[in-house]
């Protein structure tokens, strides 16, 4: 279970978060939709451990366990993995490269042993084929000289190659151009299974229509204003958020 | 047989073999693509120490030993080393003069073949005796349709207070392919180096300089294009920390027309350390359709680090590309978060992001045995830094 309860952080003495409250359980996903500005991207950097936010108040626990005190590669081994809305470019460091010290960190956190090099081979070659992504994918630098859909779905490939338990997706549908968008959901709905929880955040409902949410936040001003089934989702689209503010003032 | 002359052999027998492809048919269904870069580790690793038998070495000035290399003549005998293009003085610098005052000898290199292996030159002091100035001047000539890969390893042995004061000039004469790395590293004491490169028609010339663990290092670099289509890649690396130093001063000459070198220069430091860096970019009356690029990156580690940058153009002619540029800076800690959510440590994601940093330049280099030897070299280096 992925527990965030009454999350508060803020930036320079502006509140961003003023409350949030959201439970996942296992196997579930949820959607969280909001306009510019509401802090849906500050949500996914404080649940990853983003510096910006040293002291946030409030609880983040994954299975019992409170992780908001946590450093951000700690929380990754733990299970806990954002792919960002802008992934980083790390030049002179390549993908296939980049991906063994990151599982192998996750290995020596949880006391395994390193990843033999060819099981990480055939285990990467699988994941590959899960995102139609060649093998060239691996030599190059990460993220660097990437188009934005390639950043993508590299973010996708380092998620099922770290196989988290909660996975946060920041705008991950943003620059995907029609085929990269299915191939990037079905490769979330493959990663989909009963004991992972996925939080999406997104502008448009055309993401929804490939990953089905289980249940729909609307986040406006820090706070969720509403929560609803995936529903929800087709009547934003359909009559934008002042409703919703309204109706919450 | 000796297990030297067994590996040896087996070493001669891997380059030609290379690594397994999917045309091999025992190896159809799996190749070690994304491994390379480990075997290769090993491999080099494992034939890392230089032999000098295979190398031109000057110790203390002098030639101590050379290879028949077919193509190429190495001599100390003056009367060989005579060509109009030589300068023999940096008229920047007065150690210059010094050093073609003080040298026991001159040793030329002259290259009439295109030579494929590497050549190694290993420039030697040791000296046990108190503060010494060990002065060694070395000319290579490339000669016309002629190429040459080589690498110099500046080495220091005994005492720590004798200097060095070496000279380097390069010829690279028409339609010629030059590669030359000079490696500065674990030496205490201090080094002076002045470099003189004449580029002429047609020329190719990648030049890379790397200094780490140096104690102080200055460098003065002057580049002078002659000919037109000349094509000169000007880079060096420096990884400082401590209250280690390096000056480098650069002059690029563009006299002739339609010419291209790119500059770029990268360093990390950490702790007290000190990096300048001077360059000019000079583009002659008449030299148009010049294409000379400048950029110094630095990358700082510590508020007590001091990086002086001046870079630096003066343009004579009309219808020329030229652009400078200096950046100063620390990592982005987006780019650390960034790896750190992935799982790596604060001081792994620091190591990753300044290897990525250096790794533009030592990516030129062709010599892929020095390149795997600097690529562990860097990695080693930046895991170190503290801050």
């Amino acid at each position: 279970m992925f527990e965030i309860k009454d999350l508060k952080a803020s930036i320079e003495e502006k509140d961003i978060l003023n409350g949030i409250s959201l439970t996942i359980k296992p196997g579930e996903i949820h959607a969280i939709m909001g306009p510019n500005g509401s802090g849906k991207s500050t949500l996914a950097k404080v649940i990853s451990g983003h510096p910006d936010f040293e002291d946030p108040e409030g609880d983040i626990q994954l299975d019992g366990k409170d992780i908001l005190d946590l450093e951000p590669d700690e929380r990754a081994n733990e299970g806990v993995f954002l792919a960002f809305q802008y992934p980083v470019d790390i030049p002179g460091v390549n993908n296939s490269e980049f991906l063994r010290m990151a599982y192998n960190a996750k290995q020596k956190y949880n006391n395994k042993p390193e990843i033999d090099p060819f099981d990480f081979d055939a285990m990467i070659k699988e994941k590959l084929n899960v995102l139609n992504m060649k093998e060239a994918f691996l030599s190059r630098p990460v993220n660097h000289g990437f188009s934005g859909g390639e950043k993508k779905r590299n973010e996708i490939l380092q998620m099922l190659m770290l196989d988290p338990r909660v996975v946060v997706l920041d705008e991950t549908d943003s620059g995907l151009d029609i085929d990269s968008l299915k191939q990037v959901s079905d490769a979330i709905n493959h990663f989909k299974s009963e004991n992972k929880m996925i939080l999406i955040i997104t502008h448009y409902q055309r993401l929804l229509n490939h990953i089905v949410p289980d249940i729909v936040h609307i986040m406006a001003e820090g706070k969720i204003i509403k929560s609803g089934d995936k529903s929800l989702a087709l009547t934003l689209e359909d009559q934008g958020y002042d409703v919703f503010k309204e109706e919450k003032s | 047989m000796k297990l030297e002359t067994l590996q040896k052999k087996s070493k001669d027998e891997f380059k030609e073999k290379g690594f397994p492809t999917k045309k091999h048919e025992n190896w159809l269904y799996w190749t070690p693509d994304t491994d390379h870069e480990t075997l290769e580790k090993s491999y080099y690793e494992k034939s890392d120490t230089i032999t000098e038998s295979e190398a031109v070495v000057i110790k203390n000035g002098s030639l101590q030993s050379k290879p028949t290399i077919a193509g190429l003549s190495i001599t100390n005998d003056i009367t060989q080393c005579s060509d109009e293009s030589l300068q023999f003085n940096l008229k920047s610098s007065s150690l210059s003069y010094l050093n073609t005052a003080c040298s026991n000898e001159i040793i030329t290199i002259r290259c009439s073949a295109e030579i494929k292996e590497p050549l190694t030159i290993l420039i030697k002091s040791d000296h046990s005796e108190e503060s010494v100035t060990v002065n060694s001047k070395i000319n290579v000539i490339v000669e016309e349709n002629c190429s040459l890969t080589t690498t110099l390893y500046h080495q220091k042995q005994g005492s720590d207070t004798t200097l060095t004061n070496t000279s380097f000039e390069l010829i690279c004469k028409d339609n010629t392919h030059v590669n030359v790395n000079h490696i500065f590293k674990d030496n205490a004491s201090k080094a002076f180096f002045n470099a003189i490169i004449h580029m002429n028609e047609n020329s190719n010339c990648t030049h890379i300089t790397y200094v780490a663990n140096a104690l102080l290092t200055r460098h003065d670099t002057n580049v002078t294009f002659y000919k037109e289509k000349a094509n000169l890649n000007l880079k060096g690396v420096s990884v400082l920390a401590s209250e280690e130093q390096f000056y480098n001063h650069l002059t690029i000459n563009h006299e002739s027309k339609n010419c291209f070198c790119k500059q770029h220069f990268k360093t990390i430091l950490d702790d007290k350390a000190i990096a300048e860096f001077s360059g000019l970019v000079y583009v002659a009356k008449g030299s148009h359709e010049v294409d000379s690029q400048q950029m110094n990156q630095i990358l700082l580690f510590s508020d007590a680090a001091r990086a002086l940058s001046r870079p630096q153009l003066k343009i004579d002619a009309d219808d020329v590309q030229c652009a400078h540029g200096s950046t100063i800076g620390q990592l982005n800690p987006e780019e650390v978060h960034y790896i750190k959510s992935r799982g790596l440590t604060e001081s792994e994601a620091k190591a990753l992001l300044t290897y990525g940093f250096a790794e533009e330049i030592i990516e030129e280099i062709s010599d892929k045995k020095l390149k795997a030897e600097l690529i562990t070299d860097i990695k080693d280096v930046v895991s170190k830094i503290k801050s």
